[in-house]
């Protein structure tokens, strides 16, 4: 899903799912999302959408909600083909992911 | 607008509309940041966390703080940014966390 877009790729460790964060970068709880992938230091790919032009805007609101039946909202992590987490909530994102709290 | 002038804006408001900045200075931080980057491409304090069309008209109720604060702080506690909050939720304290949109979608799609 969504491979017309251009994905900056962020290198980490591999978690089997295939991670791709549409963000603003404009937003708290984006800005808060991609603060959460580099604390676990996991491999994403990661793009903000207000860089992009109102076309693909408009098709990522189409293929998100023809898809998913919901309208997308950022940010949103889609975990493979079939999984997304939308908004940030900490712990929902943690047992999704299958992540623990680390020690500091 | 500067980010202390965008502050000084966020604090009237809450203030004005008898609610509280949320505790947690580094989503404040996060979301002065936004605003200055939306009154620098728009003219306009849009709400950072949504997409904005460009068109202060279109825009309108999305303009800080959004139509949807209200109903959204009396349902949830908090504006869907997590910048302003009730009274309970200050006091609650914690990290701020998403909260559905209320924005309805055909907003995103005019033209």
């Amino acid at each position: 899903m969504f491979d017309y877009l251009d994905f900056e790729e962020v290198p980490g460790k591999d978690t089997g799912k295939d991670l791709k964060l549409l963000a603003l970068s404009t937003c708290g709880f984006c800005k808060r999302a991609k603060a959460f992938l580099k604390e676990f230091g996991l491999a994403y790919k990661v793009i903000d959408v207000d860089g992009l032009d109102k076309s693909i805007r408009l098709r990522i609101r189409e293929d998100f909600s023809s898809l998913k039946g919901k309208a997308v909202t950022y940010p949103t992590l889609m975990i493979g083909e079939d999984d997304y987490l939308t908004g940030f909530i900490r712990p929902l994102w943690m047992n999704t992911l299958g992540l623990e709290e680390q020690d500091d | 607008m500067t980010e202390e002038k965008i502050r000084q804006f966020m604090e009237n408001t809450a203030r004005t509309k008898g609610w509280r900045l949320t505790p947690d200075e580094e989503q404040i931080g996060y979301l002065l940041e936004g605003f200055a980057v939306n009154v620098n491409r728009y003219g306009y304090l849009q709400c950072p966390c949504r997409e904005g069309s460009g068109s202060r008209d279109r825009d309108k109720d999305i303009l800080c703080p959004c139509d949807y604060a209200d109903p959204d702080i009396a349902a949830y506690g908090q504006c869907y940014c997590g910048l302003y909050l009730n009274e309970e939720t200050f006091l609650q304290g914690g990290a701020p966390g998403s909260i559905p949109e209320r924005r309805p979608e055909e907003k995103f799609r005019e033209d």
